[in-house]
């Protein structure tokens, strides 16, 4: 775009001044900025925002773009499009996190334990062989008409 | 651990990477010193100056076609085109790509030959039963 060079994102700032400089590029305070650390990852001078979702600003304040609650010129996040309202949720929950997974992994556990002793020793009431009627359902399995089945009782006297 | 104060709610919170510590139980919003109150009055002052910027673009009686975010660019930038010139080899990054880009090559590569050996020793030994082919 008709950008000049010095406004787009740069390599890693390595001296005072080019921090300073990079503040003041990204629309920030000097003392606010702080770009990723130099691991060769590839985020250059890109400022390092915090890991808050969208959901957590303010939707009563009168944003320059009221669906991304985004300002005309405010540094974006890396992961903004992670961040939007229809995707990832960072704002606090009324149960800590940790007793929320506590209580599900408490209930999984629980429930997968004893399905699988319910596979490994099943229990049910006792069942016999099934007892067809007809002989055994001797025509419907096939038998000739023309020749006598063979008896089938399934009863004592 | 028996003489430890008992933690405070923000403690006993503990926020981690999916949920941020609520404003009411955070200490930062309480009692601002004349440090932070100058932080924010600075940062104000940049955010009012964004905002007169867009608005006289927005309301000019001759607006230009689009009013384009430097924000945006810069971000749009960063991500796409200035991720290779600020690359550089490093242990983690090595590491890294070896794990995730030669890694899987050579778990499959592996996974295949394991299987077709398997089914020709079988073949070799008659056990195999071709499957039907349509074709």
């Amino acid at each position: 775009s008709e950008m000049s060079k010095d406004l787009m994102p740069g390599p890693y700032p390595r001296t005072p001044e080019e921090r300073a400089a990079a503040a003041k590029k990204y629309n920030l305070r000097v003392e606010d900025y702080e770009p990723y650390p130099d691991d060769g990852f590839g985020y250059g001078d890109y400022p390092k925002l915090p890991n808050k979702s969208l959901h957590e600003r303010d939707p009563w304040y009168q944003w320059d773009q009221p669906d991304m609650r985004h300002n005309w010129g405010e540094p974006m996040h890396w992961d903004f499009d992670m961040y939007i309202r229809n995707r990832l949720d960072t704002s606090p929950t009324p149960v800590p996190w940790h007793t929320m997974r506590k209580h599900f992994l408490i209930f999984l556990g629980t429930m997968l334990i004893m399905f699988g002793l319910g596979e490994i020793y099943p229990s049910y009431r006792p069942v016999g062989p099934k007892q067809y009627p007809f002989n055994n359902l001797y025509l419907e399995r096939g038998g000739d008409p023309t020749k006598e089945p063979p008896v089938v009782t399934h009863y004592e006297i | 651990m028996a003489g430890d104060p008992p933690p405070t709610a923000a403690q006993a919170y503990r926020p981690n990477r999916f949920v941020s510590l609520p404003a009411e139980l955070d200490p930062e919003t309480y009692d601002s010193s004349p440090e932070k109150r100058r932080a924010e009055a600075e940062r104000l002052a940049i955010r009012a100056r964004l905002k007169r910027q867009y608005q006289l673009q927005l309301n000019n009686p001759n607006p230009p076609a689009i009013i384009e975010d430097p924000a945006l660019i810069r971000w749009a930038y960063a991500r796409t085109q200035n991720v290779y010139p600020t690359f550089r080899p490093s242990p983690k990054t090595s590491f890294l790509g070896a794990v995730f880009a030669i890694g899987p090559i050579l778990f499959w590569a592996f996974v295949f030959k394991a299987d077709r050996d398997r089914k020709e020793k079988l073949i070799q030994e008659g056990k195999y039963k071709r499957p039907f082919s349509v074709f």
